[in-house]
């Protein structure tokens, strides 16, 4: 632990943000080429851009959905780190799956927010090895949304009182927020 | 988009102390010779608990599995003692809950007196827009598909999450967007170039 023995800047980093996990074996894209992969999506009449159907409103597309998934902009990652991609579905009330860091969601439950455990399973959140985690949150995407819709759709109607709690802490996060560094300000300079 | 402060933080933090100098760490994270020219530039002689010099690091941070921290707290570290500039002076912001336990780790022979002040906050200028458009979404007789994944840029938990839906025939439940080519490598390096100008 002698980092300060040296004091020249580190200058080299990981190949990508949070780094790779070489025991995860989706690591290439299943399609041999481009073109094959944008067919594959045209084929069903879907523009590779823009979110999978046919929008008709950019601006309004969650209400088409019954939860997002939300793959975060880290996943191998030593703290949770809560982006724009999860609040987004907060303030717009839809149930959420987060392909993310570890304690994720422990991470919002603290926040005031509350998850949506009684129609999710949510263990994944809590596995500390990466590639169980990866494996246990593609398990929960797969349990979930692969059933009849109208089944998915009587889970989101159960959850309203959630949706609606978590829309008003997002409300008020902000406020919130400022508060909590106006306190560990005032903490540091003793006022 | 840069993610930034929220004005409301960086209006608090201004009224509370003399930031000598605001430094974003997404403009050095690549180069660490910027930030040693701007801690250079308004070094002082002395300096009061007040003055500080405010990097925020709101954007994620570089990891490697041979360090105990990031690469970021280790170099921000190495060149505030290579300068001798005292580390009460730094004023860190970040979205990282937690960092403070790096500082702790590269300063566990230093002084407890002479530590640098770490502001933790969840939320950014990126996270959290003034307003959202606060549709009632809680009708769900529109709702066409059981799940939406906006992948965006390439990155490996991306792509493993894109290739786990497509092998499992997921992308008729699920509308899937995403920006990455099957060179997945060549992605990789161009997000990296893109982020980097």
């Amino acid at each position: 632990m002698n980092y300060l023995l040296n004091t020249s800047p580190i200058t080299t980093h990981n190949e990508q943000f949070g780094g790779t996990n070489p025991n995860i074996k989706f690591d290439k894209p299943t399609s041999n080429t481009k073109d094959e992969l944008i067919e594959r999506i045209d084929n069903k009449k879907q523009s590779k851009s823009l979110f999978g159907f046919e929008i008709k409103n950019k601006i309004d597309f969650y209400k088409y959905i019954a939860v997002d998934i939300v793959s975060e902009s880290v996943f191998k990652y030593p703290y949770n780190y809560i982006t724009e991609k999860t609040l987004k579905p907060l303030a717009h009330g839809r149930p959420f799956i987060i392909v993310g860091p570890v304690d994720s969601l422990k991470a919002l439950n603290n926040y005031g927010f509350r998850t949506f455990s009684s129609i999710i399973d949510e263990t994944y959140d809590s596995i500390k090895d990466d590639e169980q985690r990866f494996f246990a949150v593609c398990n929960t995407i797969k349990k979930f949304v692969d059933r009849p819709l109208v089944q998915v759709v009587d889970d989101v109607n159960s959850v309203k009182s959630t949706i609606l709690h978590n829309q008003n802490i997002m409300r008020n996060l902000i406020q919130v927020e400022t508060t909590s560094i106006l306190k560990q300000i005032n903490s540091y300079i003793g006022e | 988009m840069k993610i930034e402060i929220r004005p409301e933080h960086h209006k608090i933090i201004k009224e509370k102390f003399n930031v000598v100098a605001e430094i974003d760490a997404r403009d050095f994270d690549r180069d660490y010779s910027i930030l040693e020219s701007l801690l250079l530039k308004h070094k002082r002689e002395s300096y009061t608990i007040y003055d500080k010099f405010l990097i925020s690091a709101m954007d994620i941070n570089y990891y490697d599995d041979l360090l105990p921290c990031s690469i970021l707290v280790i170099n921000m570290i190495r060149i505030f003692e290579r300068l001798d500039i005292p580390f009460f002076t730094l004023l860190f912001i970040t979205t990282h809950n937690g960092i403070e336990k790096e500082f702790e780790i590269v300063l566990k022979d230093h002084p407890k007196d002479d530590r640098p002040v770490v502001l933790y906050t969840m939320i950014s200028n990126a996270n959290t827009p003034q307003t959202y458009d606060w549709i009632d979404y809680l009708e769900t007789d529109t709702i066409e598909r059981a799940g939406m994944c906006l992948m965006h840029m390439a990155k490996s938990h991306r792509v493993a999450l894109y290739n786990y839906l497509i092998e499992n025939n997921l992308d008729k439940q699920i509308a899937i967007s995403q920006h990455f080519s099957n060179n997945y490598k060549q992605d990789i390096m161009d997000n990296y170039n893109e982020l980097s100008t």
